[in-house]
């Protein structure tokens, strides 16, 4: 009889996940496998948690599962996907290759390994994993787009050009061909080309907007509304941003760059935003920023050789560290440890692979200020204020993170008519008198700010300052 | 039939057994014996109402109630029956006639008792179940219907009830004693099921009854909770088997035969769905919901005399009226704009509410807020009528906030709610409470897309829910009727001069079309004139029809067998919904009187292959007096001219203002002689239709019927203009105030 039971519930479930009510699906398989204690139940259910979004049951559903004998591959492919979901992507690349090491020749365990792989940073093996998963299948689009996608993380920009042209002349579903678009969009734009993303984005557009899948359009949107700030036309970027902005309404990134076309500004930068946008730009990003005359990690230095010159350096924290820039000039100086913050985990794959900071955290710097309990002789915030609006609160929760003789050394861009204003670029700008009256809200005191060049934007120097500021 | 056995006895036999249906011949064949025929009278009717035929069973209820008149047996079954028709009045009396001759027939205390308790007269409830108890202590309905008036909604479960009342008893209870029920007792699905039938989130409720319908080895009780339940989502496919079951296994239960025929209806089942309404008609009565539906259904298989029958008998009522406002515009006879016209007062009559100020407005220039009300914001007629013209209203001058009353997805749907500053999904308002809300965002002007059609709410805007209201696309078939509804937004050809008689609403006339055609983004490529194909020598003509069949009335095939007659060679293609369904299309192909060799049946068709389908037709028939509106634009922007009759109402000019828009006035007739003698002589000029084919769609892109920029600055005219006329009836009436003081 329960046996029976059993099976209907299982069944009933597929054909629930299939017509995509995974909702309804659900309580059928949470009873199969806690009241019915049917260990093929758990791996279903941890999928079906996974299409609902819901990493933490996804995880507690795992555990369950491999207790009770459920199927340890799918299990654990369940598992390291949650974990991804949650930003652990340690734990889901734990998983993912015990999921391989269970079932070597598991095409969702070799693919969540080659994702896995990819977000943390590892993205040659990620290419040859995703890259041996499409060999196998080459006209099998997702496969296809999977492994583009990881090239992209990696750079490779001809061979992503060259493999989504040839997925193009293939018979896809309207998804995919959309998705390929994208990408190759994306990719133009990532390489440095906005003139070609924009013509692809807009040709694709035209194409697809009317039946595409929302989120491709939107993506589609977004890639035209950058390749137009980065071409500098910024006024026709504004109705590619909010009409993606419109079909993805839940997305903060969005919402963040749709402010700067009109709607009141949020006071400071969502996170979604700031990772979404340097785990876009993380490879091409220091040599686009370096190639912008990018000057604040110098400037940084030799603001630190002034007011510290001598001996080694206490313990430093770098705010906002991205791949790592302030580390390699302050190298030769630190004695005593260099914690690198970053949203982005794209950029904080790029940070350690330059061997210099003694620990990087994956958080948002509030939350992170919020948990820390070190103090640092010296705390550095280059060019991530431009990402606030507001900052006496940041400032505020920095100040007990300073020694007594700790310094707080940061960049902004200058120029705000008020305290603060959010520009058509997405980021803020401040001005000195906004910037003294957080920091003595902060209950810092000034000890340098300098008008300086930060760097170069569309041919024109970009004017900033550089302060610094102890308790 | 065997005479020699005792038929009373063998068909007692069978009923003692549960096999009502086996015991039917045998009690028919002794309702003719002079000693027992009384009595096989009164067990055929009461086999019938178990099998929930319950028209067939009440003449021998009542003969025998008639013919035995100290019997109380007839009088409870009869009171059983009213009761299921939810007529709880005749079910009262019955009972009681049963208890004057009978004071201890326990059912019909029993029935009593429920018939207190269903309005809530717990005193009541009470004594009866008290007395039926002093005579039968041991029955378990009596002593869970009186452990429930007690106030423990869950005694009967703990006590290991599985029947339908006890369950919804127990759903009474707080929800959180239904989930701790549920976690100590994860594997009784009649806690999940009372769960289940307690949750308020249609999905909850949904995934929980079927969770307790699987536990429980398929109750049916539970499959028809669920088959409802899933009905309010209209999720119609899934439904459907489900109350099936439900029904085999209680057939007299009058709410879930009348959702299966529902059921039928939407999954264009129309012949199944007939027969099922029909006798729950015969069964139940005629209720309203049964006699609406089942005119759809008659409507839908192109039956439109017995369609209008029906939607006559539903009532006075406004949404009787409303119902029947969507059946007379097929009727060959009544669906001209005076008849229409006089229904729609009639409804209006009945609306009239006392006006709700509105803040005067006397801004004529000011940035305006337009409410949009309709459940067709994405693929259907409104979306594609409509969606273009939104999107060409100025941001700047126009504010848009849409009032949707069905979620739809797809990517029309996306473009509606992009084109709109606010968005919002109601369900199951009623009228006042949905014009409260849509008031309380002060719009300037709101726009019904819904009118009396399926999921049309027109009806709300009696209360003013905006100081002007228009009504436009959406079962935009005649004048609504409704007071507050200001205007009818239309052109010259839907309503020309001397229509305003047909209207209770001003007319507000655009300047060229009354609606914008949005193409799919997959229609076919426009192909080669079929009568010139290499693979028809000899140029036969085909004619097509793909509008449903609602539309296609007697005269219209009368009218479509003269033109076939006089082609020589030349066939008609149908395609619609209904002649998918096997029934309806053999009973189309039965009465239709068209030549069976040149007519060609099609269902279903995704739109693609739709639109597709068109390239194997030459010249289009546009049905009377209900003409296509979507499905003329479709037809044009496939190459395919159509030949149109001019009727009165709005429904009947759709296709006129269409045909002028794109330049096509003479392929509009106003007879039948002229409608025939036109596809005769467009048949006879192939090379005229060629051309005219390979230019059409282009010719339709450049005309104001496709060109949205333009339509966007004559609806936002048209818009300021009933605003400005507003602003000024407000100044008016202020200083008219004024001198008055």
């Amino acid at each position: 009889m329960s046996a029976a039971i059993g099976d209907r519930l299982l069944d009933e479930a597929a054909r629930l996940v299939a017509a995509r009510r995974p909702a309804e699906a659900r309580p059928l398989l949470r009873s199969a496998a806690a009241d019915l204690r049917l260990p093929a139940a758990w791996a279903p259910l941890a999928q079906t948690l996974l299409m609902l979004n819901e990493p933490e049951a996804v995880i507690e559903a795992c555990d369950a599962g491999l207790a009770a004998g459920g199927d340890r591959a799918a299990l654990l492919v369940a598992r390291a996907r949650a974990h991804g979901g949650l930003g652990r992507l340690q734990a889901a690349l734990a998983d993912a290759a015990d999921a391989v090491a269970a079932a070597p020749r598991d095409d969702a365990a070799r693919t969540v390994l080659g994702q896995a792989l990819l977000n943390t940073g590892r993205r040659d093996e990620a290419v040859a994993v995703l890259g041996e998963l499409w060999r196998e299948a080459p006209e099998d689009a997702p496969r296809a787009l999977r492994l583009i996608d990881a090239m992209l993380a990696a750079g490779a920009h001809p061979a992503v050009a060259e493999l989504a042209e040839w997925l193009l002349t293939l018979d896809l579903t309207p998804l995919h061909r959309q998705q390929s678009l994208a990408l190759a969009a994306q990719n133009a734009l990532a390489s440095g080309a906005p003139a070609d993303a924009l013509a692809r984005a807009r040709a694709a557009l035209a194409a697809h907007a009317a039946a595409g899948e929302p989120q491709w359009v939107a993506a589609l949107h977004s890639i035209a509304g950058h390749a137009l700030i980065r071409l500098a036309r910024h006024a026709e970027a504004g109705p590619h941003i909010l009409a993606a902005h419109r079909l993805m309404p839940g997305d903060q990134y969005l919402a963040h760059l749709a402010a700067t076309a009109g709607a009141a500004a949020p006071d400071r930068a969502s996170d979604d935003y700031v990772r979404h946008l340097f785990d876009g730009y993380a490879a091409a990003f220091e040599q686009s920023l370096l190639g912008l005359g990018y000057r604040a990690p110098g400037l940084i230095m030799h603001l630190v050789e002034e007011l510290l010159p001598a001996g080694p350096l206490g313990a430093v924290l770098d705010l906002g560290c991205g791949t790592g820039l302030v580390g390699v000039v302050l190298h030769d100086r630190l004695g005593n440890g260099l914690r690198g913050v970053d949203l982005s985990g794209a950029m904080l794959a790029e940070a350690g692979a330059k061997g210099v900071y003694t620990s990087l955290e994956q958080a948002d710097i509030a939350g992170w200020l919020a948990r820390d309990t070190e103090r640092y002789q010296l705390v550095i915030a280059a060019d991530v204020f431009c990402y606030f609006g507001a900052l006496a609160d940041t400032l505020t929760a920095i100040r007990p993170r300073l020694l007594p003789d700790g310094l707080l050394i940061f960049t902004v861009e200058a120029g705000a008519t008020g305290s603060w204003e959010l520009l058509s670029s997405g980021r803020y700008r401040h001005s000195a008198a906004g910037l003294r009256v957080a920091l003595t809200q902060a209950g810092l005191e000034v000890v340098a700010m300098r008008s300086e060049v930060l760097r170069q934007e569309n041919g024109q120097p970009l004017d900033g300052f550089l302060v610094a500021a102890r308790v | 039939m065997n005479h020699m056995a005792n038929p009373l006895r063998s068909g007692l036999a069978a009923l003692a057994a549960g096999r009502a249906e086996a015991a039917l011949p045998w009690l028919e064949a002794g309702l003719d014996d002079p000693r027992d025929g009384p009595l096989a009278r009164l067990n055929l009717g009461m086999a019938l109402a178990d099998l929930g035929r319950l028209g067939e069973a009440l003449p021998y209820l009542t003969a025998t109630a008639r013919d035995c008149p100290g019997l109380a047996e007839p009088r409870f079954r009869l009171g059983q029956i009213a009761a299921q028709r939810l007529d709880a009045s005749a079910a009262r009396r019955h009972f009681e006639a049963a208890l004057a001759r009978d004071p201890c027939h326990v059912m019909s205390l029993a029935g009593l008792a429920s018939l207190d308790e269903a309005v809530g007269d717990t005193r009541g409830a009470r004594s009866f179940v008290l007395q039926a108890l002093l005579l039968a202590p041991d029955d378990d309905g009596l002593l869970r219907l009186l452990a429930r008036l007690e106030g423990d909604p869950l005694a009967a479960l703990r006590a290991g009830a599985t029947d339908a009342a006890s369950l919804h008893a127990a759903a009474g209870a707080p929800l959180a004693t239904l989930e701790a029920a549920c976690e100590a007792a994860p594997l009784d699905w009649r806690w999940r099921a009372a769960l289940g039938l307690a949750l308020p989130d249609p999905d909850d409720a949904i995934a929980n009854l079927r969770l307790a319908a699987i536990l429980s080895g398929d109750d049916p009780g539970l499959l028809g909770a669920l088959g409802q339940r899933l009905m309010g989502q209209r999720r119609h496919g899934e439904a459907a088997p489900l109350l099936a079951t439900a029904i085999a296994a209680n057939p007299a239960n009058a709410a879930l035969r009348s959702q299966y025929g529902i059921a039928l209806l939407r999954l264009h089942r129309l012949a199944e769905a007939r027969a099922v309404l029909e006798a729950a008609v015969t069964d139940f009565g005629p209720m309203p919901a049964l006699l609406s539906n089942l005119a759809l259904a008659l409507a839908g298989q192109g039956l439109q005399d017995r369609a209008l029958d029906v939607a006559r008998r539903i009532g006075d009522g406004v949404v009787a009226l409303g119902s029947l406002l969507g059946i007379q515009p097929y009727h060959p006879r009544d669906g001209n704009a005076a008849a229409l016209h006089s229904t729609a007062c009639r409804l209006g009559a009945q609306l009239r509410l006392p006006e709700r100020p509105h803040p005067p407005g006397f801004n004529p220039q000011r940035r305006l807020r337009v409410a949009l009300l309709g459940a067709g914001f994405g693929r259907h007629p409104v979306g594609w009528l409509t969606l273009a013209g939104i999107e060409a209203l100025p941001r700047t001058d126009f504010e848009i906030i849409g009032h949707s009353l069905r979620p739809q997805q797809d990517a029309l749907a996306r473009r509606f709610r992009a084109r709109a500053d606010q968005w919002h999904e109601h369900s199951r308002l009623g009228d006042a409470a949905l014009a409260d809300t849509i008031r309380a965002d002060a719009p300037d002007i709101l726009i019904d897309l819904g009118g009396h059609g399926e999921g049309g709410r027109v009806t709300a805007l009696a209360h003013r829910a905006a100081p002007v209201q228009i009504k436009w696309v959406g079962a935009q078939s005649a004048t609504t009727g409704v007071p507050g509804v200001d205007w009818m937004l239309t052109d010259r050809w839907q309503t020309p001069p001397g229509y305003e008689a047909h209207y209770t609403e001003k007319l507000l006339r655009l300047a060229d079309g009354y609606v914008c055609y949005t193409p799919p983004p997959w229609g076919p490529e426009v192909g080669s004139l079929p009568a010139l194909r290499v693979g028809n020598p000899r140029g036969h003509v085909t004619f097509g029809c793909f509008n449903n069949l609602a539309k296609i009335t007697p005269d219209v095939l009368v009218a479509w067998a003269a033109i076939l007659d006089a082609v020589p060679g030349s066939r008609l293609v149908l395609r619609t919904h209904a002649l998918g369904d096997a029934g309806t299309s053999s009973d189309f192909m039965a009465r239709c009187g068209l030549d069976p060799a040149r007519l060609e049946l099609h269902g279903y068709a995704p739109h693609e292959e739709l639109l597709d389908g068109y390239n194997a037709i030459d010249i289009a028939l546009d049905p009377f007096p209900y003409a296509g509106g979507l499905t003329a634009c479709e037809a044009l922007w496939m190459g395919v001219p159509l030949v149109a009759m001019a009727g009165t109402s709005f429904a009947g000019r759709h296709a006129v203002s269409h045909l002028n828009n794109v330049g096509l006035r003479d392929w509009v007739t106003d007879s039948a002689p002229a409608y025939i003698a036109r596809a005769v002589t467009a048949a006879a000029d192939l090379p005229g239709l060629a051309k005219l084919r390979a230019g059409l769609r282009g010719r339709m892109e450049a005309s104001p019927l496709m060109d949205a920029p333009k339509f966007g600055v004559s609806l936002a005219a048209a818009l300021r203009h009933a605003w400005r006329h507003r602003c000024y009836e407000a100044l008016a009436a202020q200083s008219g105030a004024g001198k008055s003081m």
